[in-house]
Formats: structure tokens, sequence, C-alpha cells
């Protein structure tokens, strides 16, 4: 290299020289240099409306930098019983002069890059989330892994909640997501902001997103017994950016039946023979299928879901290793899953949302129907004939195959 | 006087660098129309007219291996006009490190450091080019030697990471619109193959010039396929709507993906491989444009140039653009396309037909 070679170049010197000094100048600092002790983490977001201003509310969640972990405090050193969340709320005309407004009250700077929930509120759902979308996706240290939910309750005492088993409100609120997701399908599969786009954004689909329920306060609970603050399930459906409706658990099994989201859901049949016993079979795998048939403007989809599950618990008197017994057995267990699904149906054209994607189906595989049809969408979705076939399989009874006898 | 040679496989490098940053950097394909989820069409309808393009170009740059375009424009229609011809070609080099300069900064302000002046962010970027340049074009092939390992791994890893969110649904319907907005989606993408001008200056320092067009048309394929598969992926994970409103596209997929509950954020990936690509972009701009204005001028030396060419290369990419709105739209297809066709295609159609009027003279003076 040329401009190493100084004792022939003055100029090559000077330059190095230049050069050595501007680069030691660089790691000292610059414009954009965040010290940690400065910043305030947010781990959670509540966006809601101020009913006496009817301005838009933002509430943020932080993690209290001078709570001390459980290690710390069994160590005896810096002992601290300052909760682990510090709450913040402000209120402004846009979503963006409400957040800077949270800095009036806040000793750290905010930092939004680590935010893991957003909550809405029922009223702001109500009134068009849009404002706060556009803040979301054009922001620069939102991210869109942050997962959302509409909040059914009193949004302020989730934020200032205290989890039993968690520190934070906003991992707890994802933890007790996922547990519900693997374990139960009551929620939808929603579960960040660029699903939330997506669902937006693409034609003949409307957006569905998990609902939390604010449990209210008990009056003085005993330490020991503390309720979680919130529960999770059912979804909240939108008509574009608006809340229209809820759908419990069953509608929310049923609609993830049809989008084929379903992972392991319960169901609860009557005994075959004995009407009065119950026996509960769990599914572990599924697969959907739908097809649209077109003709003119009458729109008919076959859906074909196969379900495969086993016994989990089964109080019948007796559990015959038959053909006939276990064909019965199938045969209720997809009476139940074909009841689910034409509750979520008839409750989506009652709200009048598509938030199975018909008509996205429609837009992906027949494109020039979906021109003609989009139009009028709104009027032909809650027409729209669905013929539902299910194929449900027990594939095995568990650890013992005849149940308990009791002499 | 000792003449710096590369060799074809750095030659391929460059230019796959080039052109992949600044594809990569905001999608043409997807962003400068309307081609939606058809993006990925109009990436690979981008591949023909751009190796046409390069074909054009390179052929008649390896038909004079020892001369760069300066000079064989000045030996095919005479000094006067050869000089102003190929003052097209510098204001090209010229433009296109200042633009490419200008995109990451406004990456970078954007995403990352929205206080820090432009001037720094683009001054350091060219401050790294000035230097390498100094140190010459070898020294720079071995830059690329290395950084293009890198910049690889580090779209595959991006790529790679995305796929785990990618919904290939999204990608229906095909051709729903027709093909007019595939076709002017392709129209970018192809513009932005005008970094493959570089060849003009670098063939003549290049070891084995013959297959130097070989290795652009490589280059081009896997560069096109690059352009593609982010087109798919992008399209895929975020849904053609969100990704086509995106200013960057790819930069918003990576943010977007949490690749399991522990490991997230991985955008640093892709600004690092945006970063070392920008350095490369800029590093052989600079040097095609100093050593054809030390050409153009009959100097001995490209070196004294670069430090005052480099000023005012960045004075140039800050005052070029106005905002970020204004880089939006030069690259809209019916602002860029008549532009740059018209500055990388005039003084090569030019020197072709000089040369195919001349060519019986050549020929006897050969012998």
């Amino acid at each position: 290299m040329r401009i190493v070679r100084t004792e022939n170049s003055p100029f090559a010197a000077v330059l190095s020289l230049i050069l050595i000094f501007m680069i030691l100048s660089l790691p000292t600092g610059c414009w954009d240099r965040h010290e940690p002790d400065v910043l305030g983490i947010i781990t959670m977001a509540a966006f809601d409306i101020d009913r006496d201003s009817g301005l838009l509310r933002v509430g943020v969640q932080l993690a209290n930098p001078l709570a001390g972990g459980t290690a710390q405090k069994q160590q005896g050193g810096g002992v601290s019983d300052r909760s682990p969340i510090w709450v913040v709320e402000a209120t402004g005309h846009t979503v963006f002069e409400a957040v800077k407004n949270l800095e009036l009250l806040s000793t750290r700077k905010l930092l939004w890059t680590h935010i893991e929930t957003m909550l809405f509120s029922e009223e702001l759902a109500k009134r068009g989330i849009r404002p706060v979308l556009d803040f979301v996706d054009r922001e620069r240290q939102v991210r869109l892994i942050a997962r959302p939910f509409v909040v059914q309750g009193d949004i302020n005492r989730l934020l200032e909640a205290e989890f039993p088993l968690e520190q934070f409100g906003g991992s707890a609120l994802i933890k007790q997501f996922l547990s519900i997701q693997l374990e139960l399908s009551v929620v939808p599969e929603v579960d960040s902001m660029r699903v939330l786009f997506h669902h937006l954004a693409m034609p003949g689909l409307e957006l569905i997103l998990p609902r939390a329920v604010v449990l209210e306060k008990e009056n003085n609970p005993p330490k020991s017994s503390k309720i979680n603050p919130v529960l999770i399930s059912g979804a909240a459906v939108f008509r574009g950016e608006r809340l229209v409706g809820f759908l419990d658990n069953k509608e929310t099994t049923g609609y993830l039946w049809v989008t084929g989201n379903a992972r392991r859901a319960p169901l609860v049949l009557k005994c075959p023979g004995s009407e009065d016993e119950l026996l509960t079979v769990e599914v572990f795998e599924s697969k959907t299928e739908l097809r649209p048939e077109i003709k003119g403007d009458k729109v008919r989809f076959k859906l074909f879901v196969r379900a495969e599950g086993r016994i989990q618990d089964f109080a019948c008197p007796e559990l015959p290793v038959e053909e006939a017994f276990i064909n019965s057995l199938n045969r209720r267990m997809a009476a139940v899953i074909r009841n689910e699904i034409e509750m979520s149906l008839e409750k989506a054209r009652e709200l009048g949302a598509d938030v199975f994607g018909l008509g996205n189906i429609i837009y992906r595989m027949k494109p020039q129907e979906w021109e003609r049809l989009e139009g009028k969408w709104k009027e032909i979705f809650p027409e729209v004939m669905v013929d539902i076939e299910v194929e449900a399989i027990i594939r095995r009874p568990g650890l013992i195959v005849e149940p308990v006898k009791i002499r | 006087m000792y003449t710096e040679k590369i060799v074809n496989r750095q030659l391929f490098f460059f230019l796959f660098i080039q052109r992949t940053t600044i594809v990569i950097s905001f999608l043409p394909a997807l962003t400068s129309a309307e081609a939606l989820q058809d993006a990925w069409i109009a990436g690979v309808l981008a591949l023909l007219p751009s190796a046409a393009m390069i074909l054009f170009i390179g052929k008649l740059a390896i038909i004079f291996p020892d001369k760069s375009i300066v000079q064989y424009s000045q030996e095919l229609v005479g000094p006067l006009l050869g000089k102003f011809l190929s003052l097209f070609y510098l204001f090209m080099f010229l433009l296109m490190a200042a633009t490419d300069l200008r995109i990451y900064a406004e990456v970078i302000k954007t995403g990352f450091m929205p206080e820090t002046p432009i001037v720094v962010v683009m001054g350091i970027m060219m401050l790294a080019a000035v230097i390498v340049v100094y140190a010459g074009l070898e020294p720079l092939g071995r830059c690329v030697d290395v950084i293009f390992s890198l910049f690889v791994i580090m779209l595959l890893g991006s790529l790679f990471f995305s796929l785990m969110h990618a919904d290939f649904r999204n990608l229906q319907p095909v051709l729903s619109k027709g093909w007019s907005p595939v076709i002017m989606g392709a129209i970018t993408p192809t513009i932005i193959s005008a970094q493959y001008t570089n060849m003009v200056m670098i063939v003549p320092s290049v070891d084995e010039p013959q297959k130097s067009l070989r290795a652009a048309l490589w280059s081009i394929l896997f560069s096109s396929l690059a352009l593609v598969l982010f087109c798919v992926v992008v399209v895929s994970v975020l849904g053609a709507d969100e990704g086509a409103r995106a200013a960057f596209p790819v930069f918003k997929m990576i943010r977007s993906t949490r690749i399991s509950e522990f490991l997230e954020r991985v955008e640093a990936l892709t600004i690092l491989a945006w970063g070392l690509g920008l350095f490369i972009t800029a590093s052989v701009n600079l040097y095609s444009g100093s050593k054809g204005l030390s050409q153009l001028l009959g100097l001995k030396d490209n070196r004294p140039l670069i430090l005052p060419m480099s000023v005012i290369w960045v004075a140039f990419g800050i005052q070029i653009y106005k905002d970020y709105f204004e880089v939006k739209q030069f690259f809209r297809p019916e602002m860029v396309a008549p532009v740059v066709f018209f500055i990388v295609l005039f003084p090569v159609t030019v020197l072709w037909v000089a040369y195919l009027l001349k060519r019986p003279g050549i020929k006897q003076s050969r012998r």
C-alpha cells in the first residue's frame, strides 16, 4: 500500500495523521449515542381513548432497573421493595404526540425497540385502530414482532397488574398466550404485528385478534393466592380497521378448524349408549381443505376437515374394542367439530366479517372471479354456503384401554 | 510503469456486489411499480435486457482489451468527440456512487441514527473508499475477495431466517393484473444494471480480458437470482402490500421476523452486508471515475484526484436529492429509464457505429 510509505511522501504522512485522529475521535461518541442508564425499556404499550377529552391515550409499562433480580435478594445485598414495573400514561391528538408526552413524566428516555406486547382497548378498536397502526409501521424503533391483543375491560388495570408468576406484564401476556396456543385451540393464530398488517392488507380477509379479558381486582387478596389479572380467550373480530364483535372460545375453535390452524383441541363427547356420562378426546393433528365453487353470484365452499385425536378421559361404563363402537365415537367427535365450525360461520355471518378469508381464497385461486365479486363481497359473504365434511379419527386410547372398573 | 492487474473472479465479485447491494436495499422490482406479488417475475424479466445491455457495453470494451473507454473513444472518433463521449461515463460513475451512498445514508438515518448528520454517514463511507482506492485496484480486489464470502453468507442468513415465517400462498394469484405492471417493475432493476458500466474502466486491468464478458454475464445471472429470491421471501413474509409500502422492504422484513422466542432482532446481518456492499460499490465507482478523469486529463496517476473527487462526490450525493421522496421519485421507471439509458447507451452506440465503419481500416493498420 502506497499510503503507509511515508518516507517519500510528506502528503501521505499528513493524510495518515489526519485519518488517525479522525478515527480516534469516532469511538468517543457520536450523535446517536445512548447509554443504558438514561433509557427506560418499554415492555408493553396500551393504546386507549381518553373518555373525558376524547384524545388518544398511550400507556406504557417499563421494566424497572432498580427492582433487582431474585438472585440479589437471596444474597442479602441490594434488597429492594420496588415494583419490577413502572407505568406511565399520556394523551395526545396523535399517537406520536401522546408518545412524546410520555417523556414529560419520565426520568428516562423511552426505548421502544424491546416492546413485546401491544394492547388495544375495546373503545379504540371500535373507533378504528388505523392511526395507531401507521405509527407502529412507520416509527423506527417499534418492531413488528410485538404481539397485539384487544383488551376487554379496564386496560389500565392490566397495565399496572402484577402477575403472580412473572415479573413484567409484557412477557407475562406472551407466556400466557403461548401456553394457551399450545394447549388449547381458543386463540386466533395472529401472533405479531406483522401478521396483523398482513391480514389488513389482504383482499377478502378481515382482521381477527386475540382477546384479553381483564379480571376484577379482589379486595385485600391474600398474598399466597393472588389471581392472574387477565384471561386470554376468544377473538376480537374486525371489519376493516374497526372492531365489530367477539368470538367466544367455541367459535374461535371453529374459526381455527376452518383456517387449518387448530393445534390441540379438547372435545367433550357424550358416551355412546349411556348419554349421561361424558368422555374427552384431545385432537393432536388436523388438516383442512377449502375449495370454492362459483356460479354467477352464488358462492359455495367445500370444507374438508380431518382430525386425529386420542382419548384423555373416559367416564363411560365400558369401551368395547369393536369397530362399531369406535366408529360411533368417531361420528360423535365429528359432530362436535362440525358444530363448532357452524357456530363460528354463523357468528361471522352475523357480524358480516369474513375472518376466514373465504374471499381471499377466491382472490388467490380465481383472480378474475374475485375482480367481479370484490365490490359486492359484503353482500355475498353472509349468503355463502359451506358444505362441511369432517373426518374424525380416534387413534389411541391412552395408557389404559378398558375404563376403570369399580365393583 | 507497473500496471495493476486483477482477475476475472474479482471483476465478477465487484459487479455482483454492486448490483445486489442496491437492488436489495429498496427492492425496485417490488417498490418502483405496481407488480406486487408478481415482483419476482419482474426480477426474472429484468435479466434479459440487463444481459443485452452488458453485452452491448462489454463487447466493445473487450475489443480494446488494453484500453479504457477514454482511450478507445479517442481512437475511434477523434480526441475531441471521444473526450466528450467519455464524459458521459464519468458522470455516470459520479451519479451511481452518489445515489448509492445517499440510499445507504437514508437507511442509516431512517432506521438507526436519526440525529447523525447525513454528511457524516456518507463522508465516513467515502473515506473508507478513498483509502482503498488510494491503495490501488489490486488491494481493492483483495478486499472484495474477503468481503464477497461475508456478503453472501449474510444475504443467505437473512434469507434463511426469514424463510421460517414465509407463507408462499402470498405469491398467489400469479399475473392477475396482466403483464404491464410486471414489465414496468422490470425497468428499474434493468437500469440498476448500469452499474456494469464500470467494466469499461476495469477491463484493461483484468488479467484475461477476453473472459471478462463471461464473468459479467455470470454475475448478472446470480445478482438477478438474489433479486428474485428476495422478492419471493419479502412477499411471502410481509405480504405484497406491506412490502410494496415499505421504504426499505428487506430491512422491514428482517425487523419483523422472530426466529425463535430467544433469537430475534437479526437485522444487523443485513445492515452489515449492505455496509460492506456499499463500500465496494463506492470504491469501484471512485476508482473508475478517478482513473477515467486522469486519463482524460492526461495524468500518469489517478491518486492525486481521489481526495478532491471524493469531497465533490459526497457533496453531490447530498445536493442531488432534496429528500427521500426525491430518491424514490428518481427510481420511478418513467424518470430513471430515459436518463440512464441515454447516458449509458448513447456514447456506446456512437462508438459502435464508428467502430463498424472504421473496422477495415483498423484491420489494415494492424497488418
